[in-house]
């Protein structure tokens, strides 16, 4: 009896399907692990002794508040060297009236050490970003070639092999009336490129001599100007500067957490491209360490938590 | 669910005594001059009632209809360059009638031009293929008397649907870009209403449809994963018919008469959505869609050797596609419309078993999301397509030679965005064979070559299809087997992170890089165990490459990139078929898994997914389909469930504000606000709910005369199940597929 057959096993099925109506039908749009994560904004620069981070938790919804970060423990630790700083809390105005939370750690970031910065909280998992300040670069130089009208000079950041964030020379010269030592900064902009040991660009010996002379009213046919010292002004990020869209240094977190390495690299000329730059030359007499032009004003925006 | 019981019962009431009460019907066809049997002959047995049967003769000419409900019969055969024979016959209880039908060569037998494909039992069977009738449309229960090919479609094992509105079809492991629509040739490219159970393709104009899930064969090009070919009916070239039927979602007029009376005729249908206006009253809440289509067929015998086709659709769809509320222009609006206008000539040589076509179609697309009263997106795309096609019949053997062109322009603009504009262009010839070895196995070989001014210049899509029936004819079991690659110059980009936006941007794929393909393998096996019953299982596997995928950035509104990525779907589908007369009961499960693999690095201008392995949207692993119908007399009661399990999609881990640091001058990050930004978590590693759905419909025919009057009572998910359709991730609102909803149709043909 087919049909008779058919209408019993249609009629079970039918039947089973109904079933399915009490079935589970809710939608979880946060993950499971959603609260552990926090939101970080900020970087680890090695010319200030006082690094700033902005932290607070994730919202559940667009609109909704941060999540509390209360009990949380902010740390950084120097994997290097195996130094912990903890971090203070400090609320800040931000430009919509609301408060924000910027986290201060007391330190100065060492060239080349790996730094982890910890975020806990009892009860979940600690949500971390890592960054590695960049090394010093080495500079090689070579020997300027061209007239006095083009007179340039190779120079080679060794094992740099993307654009330094800035690049600048820095001339000290010394006006010879006065004895004055004055400092001028030159932006090279993104000038170079990557060649087969490093970032590789020109310093423009004749023309830099031409806009220091320009700049303070003297002849810039006539060495009027001593040269006390040349250096390469290098600003190097870290390599999460490059990955913004897609971090891949941070976990349970979100946001951006990098570090920049500041450098000044100098070298001596020879006294006869000296002359020929347009200078007179005083290198000998340069008595200077590195100077700290590169470095950030301190930022004092942060208060004390009351 | 107390409604389901009383209906269930209901369907118990028209079960009486199923004896095997049956008839059968066999015979023989031959040319009337040569004696020659005839291979491929059709004979259809027509029950005078509207249901229909129909078989085609073997290479010995015979053929046969089993199990044949005893009654009065018309009995119709015909062939290519023979006079057409039709007689009434009587079947009575237990007796077999044998039949020797000898046709009479005509000198030209213009009404086998609208045959132009010509199928044996063996062609049921085919990897990869449903060959759709328009009475198979007529048992899936929809809110609508007239019925229509998207409600067939949706319960087919392999394709899936997100939900019961935009009409999105993913058919196994494609996406809707990937699907080749065609309207007696014409490429529709959005053919979906806004209510997904309309198309725009009404029950009533459909001759068949050869809906391909893969492994289709090499005159089908353009798309890398599905071909849904539909052919259209002529309009009646002997006296004037029509139908006007009237039900909450779609109402329908249909129009066919003689231009010229046995010559040529002309075939209107015009459907217009109502639910707008009668949803507050009928359904006591507001159904904010509008939809319609129109579509006309010209249909000529120009001379005894050659006809002629015109044929004209356009459709129209707006609607707040979150479906809530009264109907609002600004708020998440989404409109599209498509054009097509197709011409084809056909020629028969008299003394040359062929067939030469010639075709050319235009299609258009322009479709627009409009999310607020300021902010839209908006797509067209422009398809001119040339084709000539040979067909030539060398015994039960086939070559099919075609050449082909493409034009295809586009155009999509994102918000405040500049318009972004591509034309592209293709052309190539194509090759498609079928030879019957013997009654055991017949092979269907056949290459497409193709040029593409964009991607790799050209390319050869090999394919191959297989079918074996190891006892010949009287094999109760068959084999097929399915293999190709495929290729696609366009695609498409819609937001397969959110699968309920039906907007897509039609564009050229980048110059100069691969363009999307698709590697079909597909084998199945179709048994009969009982007369009565018939199982299949069929198993495939695409692989696909340079898949374009929506990648949005984590900045909320930020303009989505693509990525190119890799994919493979890959499943099973196991389907039941039973079929005595006044039942039908069908069941099939599929059990399937989609994978996207991410593509780690790209080009310049593209996106990359740093996943190994993710699951897009549309992988849905399990999905069952139960039909039941029931025919008695006047009555038919239809009765489908529905079972899909959870779509995968992105769970987050919150938002935040975040303002990117330039450089390390800057400051303003420490006490700026930022943007607005989202935290994912895992691709796709969280499951929607299950959807499933109970739908109903039973309806009572009367005939008087030529008249025929259809009343129909039905419902949509009967026990009202909550499936979603969409949920807001960043508004946390979700919306639901359409709740219990009760129609009412009733339809008056003039037949």
């Amino acid at each position: 009896m087919p049909r008779t057959n058919i209408l019993a096993g249609a009629v079970w099925l039918f039947t089973a399907a109904a079933i399915f109506a009490g079935c589970e039908n809710s939608i979880e749009p946060l993950a499971e692990d959603a609260n552990s994560f926090v939101f970080l904004n900020g970087f680890l620069d090695t010319a200030t002794d006082s690094q700033f981070v902005r932290l607070e938790g994730l919202r559940p919804t667009i609109l909704a508040a941060p999540r509390d970060l209360s009990g949380v423990d902010v740390l950084t630790v120097d994997r290097t060297s195996g130094e912990i700083v903890v971090w203070k809390d400090s609320l800040v105005v931000l430009k919509d009236g609301s408060d924000g939370h910027l986290y201060m750690g007391l330190f100065t970031p060492q060239e080349g050490h790996d730094y982890e910065f910890v975020v806990r909280r009892p009860g979940l998992e600690a949500a971390t970003a890592t960054t590695t300040i960049p090394d010093e670069p080495e500079i090689q130089v070579s020997t300027p070639t061209g007239d006095t009208i083009v007179f340039t000079q190779k120079a080679s950041l060794r094992d740099v092999f993307s654009a330094p964030s800035t690049l600048a020379m820095r001339y000290d010269v010394s006006i010879p009336e006065t004895g004055e030592i004055q400092t001028f900064m030159i932006d090279y902009g993104i000038e170079g490129g990557a060649a087969g040991t490093g970032w590789s660009f020109d310093v423009f010996l004749f023309r830099d001599q031409q806009i220091i002379s320009f700049s303070l009213g003297l002849p810039t046919n006539v060495a009027s100007l001593a040269l006390r010292r040349i250096a390469a002004g290098v600003v190097i990020n870290s390599a999460e500067w490059n990955r913004q869209e897609n971090p891949t240094n941070l976990a349970l977190a979100q946001g951006f957490f990098g570090s920049v390495g500041r450098f000044e690299l100098g070298w001596k000329l020879d006294p006869s491209d000296v002359f020929k730059m347009g200078f007179l030359d005083e290198q000998d007499l340069w008595m200077g360490a590195k100077q700290d032009l590169f470095r950030r004003k301190t930022v004092l925006l942060a208060v004390p938590r009351q | 669910m107390l409604a389901v019981v009383v209906l269930l019962l209901a369907a118990g009431c028209f079960a009486k005594d199923a004896a095997a009460q049956y008839g059968s019907v066999r015979g023989s066809v031959f040319d009337a001059d040569l004696r020659d049997e005839l291979p491929g002959a059709t004979i259809i047995l027509d029950d005078l009632d509207g249901e229909k049967k129909f078989v085609v003769t073997g290479t010995d000419g015979l053929f046969s209809f089993h199990r044949i409900f005893p009654g009065d019969y018309s009995i119709s055969v015909s062939f290519l360059g023979f006079v057409t024979q039709t007689d009434s016959i009587l079947v009575a209880l237990g007796t077999e009638i044998f039949l020797e039908i000898r046709l009479d060569p005509s000198e030209i037998e213009m009404e086998e031009l609208v045959v132009e494909t010509v199928r044996t039992e063996a062609d049921r069977f085919v990897a990869g293929l449903d060959a759709v009738l328009p009475e198979d449309l007529t048992r899936i229960p929809m809110p609508d008397v007239s019925y229509d090919l998207a409600g067939y479609l949706l319960t087919l094992p392999g394709f899936v649907s997100p939900g019961d509105r935009g009409g999105q079809l993913f058919v196994r492991g494609g996406t809707p870009t990937q699907n080749l629509f065609l309207l007696d040739g014409m490429n529709i490219y959005q053919p979906f209403h806004i209510v997904g159970f309309f198309s725009a393709f009404p029950a009533d104009i459909v001759a068949y449809a050869d809906v391909y899930a893969g492994g289709f064969s090499a005159r089908y090009g353009g798309r890398i994963s599905s071909v849904i070919d539909i052919s259209t009916r002529n309009g009646s070239k002997r006296k004037p018919k029509g139908a006007i039927s009237i039900a909450p979602f779609m109402s329908t007029l249909r129009v066919e008469a003689p231009v010229i009376k046995n010559q040529a005729s002309i075939l209107i249908s015009v459907r217009q959505s109502l639910i707008e206006y009668v949803g507050p009253t009928f359904l006591g809440r507001e159904i904010p869609f509008r939809f319609s289509d129109i579509f006309a067929k010209f249909h000529a015998f120009l001379n005894q050797t050659s006809s002629f086709t015109a044929t004209v659709l356009r459709t129209k769809d707006q609607g707040n596609i979150s479906g809530k509320g009264a109907f609002d222009e600004n708020r998440r609006l989404s409109t599209w419309e498509n054009e097509a206008y197709g011409v084809k000539y056909s020629y028969i040589p008299i003394d040359y078993p062929a067939l030469f076509t010639f075709a050319v179609n235009y299609s258009r697309l322009v479709s627009q999301y409009k999310v607020s009263q300021t902010e839209s997106r908006d797509s067209e795309a422009n398809g001119m397509k040339f084709e000539m096609s040979f067909n030539y019949l060398l015994g039960s053997n086939r070559v099919d030679i075609g050449l082909f062109g493409n034009l295809d322009r586009f155009h999509y603009k994102l918000g405040r965005s500049a318009r972004v504009s591509s034309f592209v262009s293709s052309g190539g010839a194509y090759v498609d064979t079928r030879f019957i070895l013997n009654d055991i196995i017949r092979i269907e070989p056949g290459v497409r070559i193709e040029s593409f001014s964009h991607g790799v210049s050209r390319t050869v899509a090999p394919r191959l299809r297989a079918i074996i029936q190891p006892k010949g004819k009287s094999s109760k079991h068959q084999f097929s087997f399915a293999v190709g690659r495929y290729h696609q110059q366009i695609i498409g980009l819609s937001n397969e992170q959110d699968v309920s936006d039906v907007f897509t941007i039609w564009a050229a794929s980048p110059q100069s890089r691969p363009v999307p393909t698709a590697t079909h393998y597909l084998a199945g096996w179709r048994g009969r165990i009982l007369p009565w019953v018939e199982l299949s299982i069929e198993g495939y596997l695409k692989n696909m490459d340079n898949i374009a995928f929506p990648v949005f950035t984590d900045q909320i509104f930020g303009q989505p990139n693509f990525a190119r990525v890799s994919g493979q779907a890959r499943g099973a589908d196991f389907k039941m078929e039973i079929q005595v007369p006044d039942y039908f009961f069908s069941a099939n499960y599929t059990l399937a898994k989609v994978e996207y693999f991410g593509n780690k690095t790209a080009p310049q201008g593209e996106a990359v997914i740093a996943d190994d392995v993710f699951f897009p949207p549309h992988d849905r692993r399990h999905q069952v389909n139960v039909l039941g119908q029931v025919i008695r007399g006047r009555n038919k009661l239809s009765i489908r469930w529905q079972y899909g399990s959870g779509l995968p999609f992105t769970q987050v881990n919150g938002y935040y504000q975040f303002d990117r640091i330039r450089n390390a001058e800057d400051d303003s990050f420490l006490t700026s606000n930022g943007a607005a930004f989202v935290s994912r978590s895992s691709l796709y590693g969280a499951r929607l709910p299950a959807y499933h759905r109970l739908d109903i419909s039973y309806e009572y025919r009367i005939r008087r005369g030529d008249v025929a009057t259809t009343f129909q009572i039905g419902a949509i998910n009967v026990y009202d199940r909550d499936n979603i359709f969409e949920y807001n991730i960043f508004s946390g609102s979700r919306v639901n597929q359409l709740p219990f909803t009760p129609s009412l149709a009733v339809k008056v043909e003039v037949l």
